[in-house]
């Protein structure tokens, strides 16, 4: 008697306890893929790219020859009141757990990012790999840009984004990065810029073109997309990339660069920092464009490298040239390696760093290794 | 009166362990210690050698009568105080008992599920406790074993999905600020191990040797302890100091393949660990209690501890800075320095002093 009412007790609870918080229903979510922040008379503009099936005119719950998204846009004195304000619009809750983008205006930007970053940090439902991004425009055309591939446009920007970093042609940056480097006072944020092109068909598409370069949290300057490649070799995050090399005895070659290590030694002289970056690559041939019907010698191979060493540290000095002395911008994390290998410096100098870096000295050491030549061998390497 | 279950060497560093993570798995700048990453990389080994140096007056003090626990002990050694001493003890045990189910429902209503009622959470928490508690140390021990291993996969799994994201760029000289940061966090993690009480107020339940037990899960802390703090420093990095919860944004930022985030599974983790320390606690405080006030194990014991642990546990989460105070005082390092220094040495030089005293009349 005794189990049997242990039993249906449980039984009863099961039922009855079907959950012990308030549940909303997909139906009353509004999916966020997509945020977009502008600043416009003291007022935020919010725009938010909502997961819609048939957002677009689609008869199926998911239409993936349209466009399954759906734009909201509201004004508000904060973000927090643009963003409530959609909410009632919508009647529905918003969910920004899977939002995969937070696009920046760029006069926002320049205005200051750090209440719109705090706003997505102190969001419980944010994630911290949330990419960001700067847009030349305003953040609104990037968000409500009507990107014809794939299901969902900002689906799309994802994939760019990881595309391109992957490549290393960006860096993809996350919400983490920014606060990391917000909050540290040391280092300066950068965010990819995103532009939007329009193609023969008179399509609109969207290009990651160059990198926003913060000082605290005002964006300062950009760098180019050759820059930004300079930017990648010296925070270290060369996946794969490719560079053209061209010298007048082997014209010119493309190398794949498959894997690259960059290092830092901080040295100080006559009182300032000398910083020693070392780059040390794996190479391949990707191709050869022959000059008069000749190809590359493998004897040339040592040319070829002292030609990708000299490329490399070139890519790395205009960098350094714009962002630490033009802008006086440590996207680097150069106090970080001061802080590592100088600690007694970098704790006299404490106060003096934020000028302390324009000042110091910049050294290369680049070793790139070519270690594979390619398939082709009969026009590449004649020797063969 | 409780029979005496006994446990064996792995069950019981499997269970001290678990409540030992607890304090790294609920680790918040805002509400403890900002400690420094770096510092701790070396704290951290610092903390071993100490816990194993507190642990050696109660060590010695205890190892003639392994069938005792601490307090029966001290009972026998100060029977003017004895019940002074249970009483104390009880106390101590429920009021980590009651920061446990805090800090739960803290951790709950902060990252997983904010807005929402806290009481469900705490009494969930308590009655499942009870129930763990009135069955005895064995059955929270022996489910302890098995989750163990579950809480090691998760880890590994986690470090190995963050391996990648790592920046020794983030790592400096642990004297950066001299020596005193390092010496001192490392007293403070030393002194925040209230695990040792635990261990011998166990005593009569063990089926091991104490000394190795205390060695064991020392070192398997301090490798989970060193490993999460050099993801959180290398991983999260200056990030870390704007989280409520390090760990948790670690799991929150941490993806792999189709898994885009690991929150969840720090969610499910958290809530057993905060039951196995919530049940170890509660059943080191009825025990004390109904061996030092003579109530019925079952009957009366258990259910006052839970229900104080749960009322109290409601009042600390209510208001934050009551629940900030309750953390600062157990992290201060006056329970484990009162119960496993002051008292086991008195004790042990009282017994001395008596020994000689009857030496001389017998003499």
């Amino acid at each position: 008697m005794k189990k049997f009412l242990c039993g249906a007790l449980c039984f009863l609870l099961c039922s009855i306890l079907g959950g012990c918080l308030r549940r909303t229903e997909i139906a009353d979510t509004a999916i966020i893929q997509a945020v977009g922040i502008d600043i416009e008379n003291d007022e935020y503009i919010v725009t938010l790219q909502k997961f819609s099936s048939g957002g677009s005119g689609g008869q199926t719950p998911v239409d993936i020859g349209k466009n399954n998204r759906t734009i909201l846009q509201e004004r508000g004195k904060s973000i927090s009141e643009a963003i409530e304000k959609i909410g009632l619009q919508t009647g529905r809750e918003l969910f920004l757990s899977a939002n995969h983008v937070i696009v920046i205006g760029k006069t926002t930007a320049e205005q200051g990012i750090q209440p719109i970053i705090s706003f997505f940090n102190s969001n419980h439902q944010t994630k911290p790999d949330t990419h960001l991004l700067i847009s030349k425009t305003t953040a609104a055309d990037i968000v409500t840009l009507n990107l014809q591939q794939g299901i969902v446009p900002a689906d799309n920007i994802n994939r760019l984004l990881k595309h391109n970093s992957f490549n290393s042609r960006i860096i993809s940056t996350s919400l983490m990065d920014v606060v990391s480097a917000l909050n540290n006072g040391l280092t300066d944020p950068y965010i990819p810029i995103a532009e939007i092109l329009t193609d023969v068909d008179g399509n609109s598409a969207l290009k990651l073109d160059g990198t926003a370069i913060f000082n605290g949290d005002k964006m300062t300057d950009s760098l180019s997309p050759i820059e930004t490649v300079g930017l990648i070799f010296l925070n270290d995050n060369v996946d794969m990339l490719l560079i053209d090399i061209s010298t007048p005895d082997t014209g010119t070659v493309s190398l794949r660069l498959n894997s690259s290590d960059t290092r830092f030694k901080v040295r100080i002289e006559n009182g300032l920092p000398v910083y020693t970056v070392i780059v040390k690559c794996e190479a391949a041939i990707n191709q050869v464009v022959p000059t008069n019907g000749s190809g590359t010698s493998i004897s040339q191979l040592p040319l070829l490298e002292k030609a990708a060493n000299l490329k490399i540290a070139q890519l790395m000095k205009n960098t350094i040239q714009k962002s630490v002395y033009k802008q006086n911008c440590d996207v680097f994390k150069l106090t970080k390696h001061l802080k590592q290998k100088q600690p007694d410096y970098w704790k006299t100098h404490l106060e003096q760093l934020d000028g302390i870096n324009s000042q110091s000295r910049f050294e290369f050491i680049v070793e790139c290794n070519i270690n594979r030549i390619g398939k082709e061998s009969r026009y590449s390497f004649t020797e063969f | 009166m409780i029979r005496t279950q006994k446990i064996n060497a792995a069950q019981l560093t499997a269970l001290l362990v678990l409540s030992r993570i607890y304090s790294i798995f609920s680790y918040s700048p805002s509400i403890s210690k900002n400690f420094d990453g770096s510092v701790l990389l070396l704290a951290l080994p610092i903390s071993f050698v100490l816990t194993c140096l507190i642990a050696v007056p109660c060590f010695y003090f205890t190892k003639n009568r392994t069938d005792l626990c601490l307090y029966q002990q001290l009972h026998t050694a100060f029977p003017k105080f004895g019940k002074a001493f249970g009483i104390f003890m009880g106390l101590v045990f429920l009021y980590i008992c009651c920061e446990t189910v805090s800090q739960f429902e803290y951790f709950m209503t902060t990252v997983a599920f904010p807005s929402k009622g806290n009481l469900i959470f705490l009494i969930l928490l308590t009655v499942t406790a009870c129930y763990f508690a009135l069955m005895g140390i064995e059955p929270i021990a022996r489910s302890c074993w098995i989750l163990a291993f579950f809480v090691g996969a998760s880890l590994v799994f986690l470090a190995l999905c963050l391996v990648r994201d790592i920046d020794l760029v983030n790592i400096c000289s642990p004297f950066l600020n001299g020596v005193k940061p390092v010496f001192s966090s490392a007293c403070i993690i030393c002194f925040h191990n209230l695990e040792l009480i635990a261990l011998f107020s166990l005593l009569p339940n063990l089926n091991t040797d104490v000394k190795k037990t205390v060695l064991g899960y020392n070192l398997i802390s301090l490798i989970i302890f060193e490993i999460m703090d050099i993801l959180i420093l290398c991983v999260l990095s200056d990030y870390a100091h704007t989280r409520t919860l390090p760990v948790f944004t670690l799991a929150n930022a941490a993806s792999v393949s189709f898994m885009q985030s690991m929150d969840a599974f720090y969610n499910s983790l958290w809530t057993f660990i905060a039951l196995t320390r919530t049940s170890l606690y509660l059943f080191l405080a009825a025990k004390t209690f109904s061996l030092c006030l003579g109530w019925h194990y079952k009957k009366v014991s258990v259910p006052v501890c839970s229900i104080s642990a749960a009322v109290l546990g409601i009042l600390l989460a209510k208001y934050i800075e009551l629940f900030s105070f309750t953390y600062s005082l157990i992290a201060s390092g006056v329970f484990t320095a009162i119960i496993l220094l002051v008292l086991p040495t008195f004790a042990a030089t009282a017994n001395t002093l008596q020994r000689i005293r009857q030496g001389r009349t017998e003499a």
